[in-house]
């Protein structure tokens, strides 16, 4: 995989392997999750104060919802054009003005995964193959696909402020 | 608001009936002025923003969002994020209530896990 910037900002990954493409139209899915356990992260406690954060959650929490929403919208218009690159590879372009999206929706991507697969902090510092659990396996190896993707996009956008 | 309250309530046996009506609007008066203060003081006291450690989200992208929300140069945001990681929290930001929600809800809307604390007494 590596990824190419034009001169616009815009980003296009290529070389993506099959289960890295597979990750990435699985990110959607994953953004929309309804867990419990994953929207209590999305959405996290602000306030120790009951009071305050039920105000916090009245005021705040559907601005947030709405942001989430939009951004879903902005990365299901960039994997539209997910098309194969020959040789089992696909490419994927990203406009410029979606970095932030897809950055923000990279890094929930990857927490939903985390959590909804029941991994640990111990986990992450496996080699994905190495947990003995194959849904866990698989889940990490997306949790570090999505990262590197996400550094990659991180680096390029430095080295063009640079 | 408690200690008017009491003051002021039939029900409370240890006040009511035991005081002369001057003393008691006297104590009254004061509990109000003592609360005013309070409410005042609570009001002053700034408030902290605070980011908590997590497993998942990469330590340059934790960085950049730091940048991007504080405008921090990045030493400094670095050296935030190395806290984070560290020690499992850092307070990047305190100060007024109004800025300090904003900058949580933009942490938040980045997917940090941020939280908002009073600074106290």
């Amino acid at each position: 995989m590596h990824l190419e910037i034009d001169s616009q900002g815009n980003f296009c990954f290529r070389k993506l392997s099959p289960v890295c493409a597979e990750s990435l139209l699985q990110i959607p899915r994953l953004l929309r999750s309804k867990d419990p356990r994953v929207r209590s992260r999305l959405l996290p406690e602000t306030f120790s104060d009951p009071e305050e954060e039920e105000q916090w959650r009245r005021f705040g929490a559907d601005h947030l919802e709405h942001l989430f929403a939009s951004r879903i919208e902005l990365i299901e218009q960039d994997l539209r054009s997910l098309e194969d690159d020959g040789e089992r590879s696909f490419r994927l372009p990203i406009r410029a003005l979606h970095r932030a999206a897809w950055l923000s929706g990279l890094n929930a991507a990857r927490l939903t995964l985390f959590i909804v697969n029941d991994l640990c902090a111990a986990d992450m510092e496996k080699d994905p193959g190495l947990i003995g659990d194959y849904e866990k396996d698989v889940a990490l190896l997306r949790i570090h696909l999505l990262a590197y993707m996400q550094e990659l996009m991180l680096e390029g956008r430095s080295d063009s402020e640079g | 608001m408690l200690g008017v309250g009491r003051i002021a309530s039939p029900e409370s046996g240890r006040y009511h009936g035991s005081m002369a009506p001057d003393l008691l609007i006297q104590c009254a008066a004061k509990t109000v002025e003592q609360t005013d203060t309070d409410v005042r003081s609570q009001l002053a006291r700034p408030w902290k923003v605070v980011v908590h450690d997590d497993p998942v989200t990469l330590m340059s992208y934790v960085t950049k969002v730091f940048i991007e929300t504080f405008g921090y140069p990045e030493s400094k945001a670095r050296q935030l994020m190395l806290e984070v990681h560290q020690k499992g929290r850092s307070v990047v930001w305190t100060g007024g209530r109004e800025q300090a929600e904003v900058y949580t809800s933009k942490l938040q809307a980045r997917h940090l896990l941020a939280t908002l604390e009073q600074v106290e007494d």
